[in-house]
C-alpha cells in the first residue's frame, strides 16, 4: 500500500515537472540563443550590441509601468474600500464597468482607444495616451487584489478606532492603509509585470503616437531580424527583469497574498 | 447634512476609478460601435452611415472568424486536458515545492510575445529540440507555420488562466468525498467519472471559456507561428491590417465589434457556469 502511494506521487511529480518545463521552454530557448554570438561562439556580446537603442526603451517601459502602478493604487484602493465596506445601489453595474475591460480582447480595446484619441482626446496622442491606456487596462488587476485584501481585513479594527473617536479619514489613513499594505503588494506586482510587458495595446498605439515601448521594439526587431542573436538578447533582458521582480517578491513576501488573483 | 454625506461617500470613493473606466473604456467602445456603421474612414470628415461593413464581414471575413475560433477552441481544449491534472495534482498530491510549481504558472503572464518568439526558435534548424523531432520522424519545418504549432503556443500562453479557474473549483471540493467513495469500493476511474468530474465541471467550463477568451485576442503567436494561410487570417491581425495599414477604420471597427461581442458572449456564459468563481 505504502509503495503504491509513493509510485503515484512520483508519477505526479514527473507530470508536474514536465508541464513546468513546457511552460518555461520559450524563455530557456531565447536565453540560450542569446548566448550564441554571430560567429558561432558562446559569449555575451549580443547583450552589448544593441546597447544604444534598446536601453532607453527599457527605461521608458519601466517608467510607464511605475506610473501605472502609482495611478492604479491611487484610484483602486478607495474604490475597493467602498465596494467592500458600503452597501449602495448600482454596485454590480459599477463593478462590471470597472473590470469589464479585462474581458475585452486587447486588440479591440486598443482600436477603440485610437479612435477616441483621434476624435475626442487629442492630447492623448502622446505618452499620456499610454498612461491612461495602461491605467484603465490594468485597473481590474489592482482592484481585484485590493478587494481580496479588504475582504480579509477584519472590520473590528475600524470599529474599535471609531469607538475611540477617530473620524472616517483618520481611520482610513491610520488603521486601514497600514493594515492593507501587505495585501495589495500582489496587485502592485501583477500590475507592474503586466504593464511592463504589455504588447498588443502598445503595439497599436505605437503607430499614431510614434512611441515604441520595449516589448514593441522587441517585436519590431523579431519581424525584421528575428534570427539574429541580439533580438534574443533583447527578449531575454525583458524576461529576466520581470522574472527577477517576481522572484524578489516571492522571496520577500511569499505567495500568501497572491491567492485569489493568480494563485489558488 | 451628515446623512446626505454618508450616502454619497461610497460614490466619492469610487469616482476617480469610475471616471477612468467611463472616459477610457465605455466611451471609446461606444465610439467603436458607432464608427463601425460608417463607410471607410469617412467618419473623420463627413460620416456616411451604412451597414456595408457588416455585409462585408459576412461575405469576405468568414474564414478569419473560423480560423480564430478554431485556434482558440483547440488550444483551450488542450489547456483543459493538460491543466486539469496539473491543478488537481498541485492541490492533492504535491506537498514538497508546491509553491514553486505554482509560481512557474506566472511565467506565461509575461505575455504571448516571448512565448511566440521562443517557440518559433524551437522549430528552426540547428536547435536541440528540432533535431529531436527529426529523430522521431516529424519534420519541424513542416509543422512550424501550421495551426498545430500556433495552437500549442497559445495553449502555453493561456494555461495559467485555465489552471487557475479549475484550481479554485477543485479546492472547493471536499477530499472526504473521494475518500468516502474509495471506502465504498470505487476504483480510480469510477471515482473520477462519478465523483470528481461532475463536481468540477463548472471549473472545467469556466477554465475553457477563460482560456478561449484570452486566445481570441492573441496577436503575436498567430503572427509569428501561424504562417500565411492560417496565421495571417485571424481576426486580431486583420483588425490591425484593415484599420491601421489600410486606413479602413469603419471595417476595422466592425471586425473589432464582432470580436468584442463574441468575447462578451463567451465571458457571460463562463460567469454563468462558474457560479461566480471570479466575482
Amino acid at each position: 500500500m505504502n509503495r503504491n502511494i509513493d509510485f503515484s506521487t512520483i508519477i505526479s511529480y514527473i507530470y508536474i515537472v514536465f508541464v513546468s518545463i513546457l511552460i518555461f521552454i520559450p524563455f530557456m530557448i531565447s536565453f540560450w540563443r542569446s548566448l550564441w554570438t554571430p560567429d558561432g561562439q558562446l559569449g555575451l556580446s549580443n547583450y552589448f550590441s544593441m546597447a544604444g537603442v534598446f536601453w532607453p526603451r527599457v527605461w521608458l517601459s519601466l517608467q510607464l509601468s511605475l506610473i501605472t502602478v502609482v495611478l492604479d493604487l491611487i484610484i483602486a484602493i478607495p474604490a475597493a474600500y467602498a465596494l467592500t465596506r458600503y452597501e449602495f445601489r448600482g454596485k454590480r453595474p459599477i463593478l462590471l464597468t470597472l473590470i469589464g475591460v479585462w474581458y475585452v480582447p486587447g486588440i479591440a480595446y486598443a482600436l477603440s482607444l485610437i479612435l477616441s484619441f483621434y476624435l475626442i482626446y487629442k492630447q492623448c496622442l502622446s505618452i499620456l495616451g499610454f498612461i491612461v491606456t495602461y491605467t484603465t487596462g490594468f485597473l481590474p488587476m489592482m482592484l481585484l487584489s485590493s478587494i481580496v485584501a479588504f475582504r480579509r481585513l477584519e472590520i473590528s479594527y475600524e470599529e474599535a478606532a471609531a469607538c475611540l473617536g477617530a473620524t472616517g479619514l483618520k481611520r482610513f489613513i491610520y488603521i486601514v492603509l497600514p493594515l492593507i499594505g501587505p495585501g495589495i503588494t500582489s496587485g502592485i506586482l501583477l500590475t507592474f509585470v503586466l504593464s511592463f510587458n504589455e504588447f498588443i495595446t502598445a503595439f497599436l498605439l505605437a503607430g499614431p503616437t510614434g512611441i515604441l515601448t520595449a516589448p514593441v521594439k522587441v517585436f519590431d526587431d523579431i519581424s525584421h531580424a528575428g534570427m539574429l542573436g541580439f533580438v534574443a538578447a533583447e527578449a531575454s533582458i525583458l524576461q529576466i527583469i520581470s522574472l527577477t521582480v517576481i522572484f524578489v517578491y516571492l522571496k520577500i513576501v511569499g505567495t500568501r497574498y497572491l491567492k485569489g488573483t493568480v494563485f489558488f | 447634512m451628515n446623512e446626505y454625506f454618508d450616502k454619497i461617500k461610497p460614490i466619492l470613493f469610487i469616482l476617480p476609478a469610475l471616471m477612468f473606466a467611463v472616459l477610457f473604456f465605455i466611451i471609446p467602445f461606444i465610439l467603436l460601435f458607432y464608427v463601425s456603421f460608417t463607410r471607410g474612414s469617412t467618419y473623420f470628415f463627413q460620416p456616411i452611415f451604412t451597414l456595408e461593413n457588416y455585409l462585408k464581414i459576412a461575405t469576405n471575413y468568414i474564414p478569419d472568424f473560423r480560423n480564430t475560433l478554431m485556434l482558440a477552441g483547440l488550444s483551450a481544449t488542450l489547456d483543459v486536458i493538460v491543466g486539469y491534472p496539473y491543478a488537481y495534482l498541485l492541490l492533492r498530491k504535491i506537498k514538497f515545492l508546491s509553491d514553486f510549481f505554482r509560481s512557474i504558472l506566472m511565467v506565461p503572464l509575461l505575455g504571448e510575445l516571448y512565448i511566440a518568439y521562443g517557440f518559433w526558435w524551437l522549430f528552426l534548424p540547428k536547435d536541440p529540440f528540432s533535431s529531436f523531432l527529426e529523430a522521431i520522424g516529424i519534420s519541424p519545418f513542416a509543422i512550424l507555420y501550421t495551426p498545430v504549432t500556433a495552437a500549442l503556443a497559445l495553449a502555453i500562453y493561456t494555461l495559467p488562466f485555465a489552471v487557475l479557474q479549475m484550481g479554485i473549483n477543485i479546492s472547493q471540493i471536499d477530499p472526504v468525498l473521494e475518500e468516502a467513495s474509495s471506502c465504498l469500493g470505487a476504483n480510480r476511474l469510477k471515482r473520477f467519472v462519478h465523483i470528481l468530474l461532475p463536481l468540477s465541471l463548472p471549473g472545467i467550463m469556466s477554465g475553457w471559456f477563460m482560456a478561449f477568451g484570452w486566445n481570441i485576442g492573441a496577436y503575436a503567436i498567430p503572427y509569428l507561428m501561424g504562417g500565411v494561410i492560417v496565421g495571417q487570417r485571424v481576426l486580431s491581425i486583420q483588425i490591425r491590417m484593415v484599420g491601421l495599414l489600410m486606413m479602413n477604420y469603419g471595417l476595422a471597427a466592425a471586425l473589432a465589434s464582432a470580436l468584442v461581442i463574441i468575447s462578451l458572449v463567451f465571458t457571460f456564459i463562463s460567469l454563468k457556469v462558474s457560479r461566480g468563481v471570479l466575482i
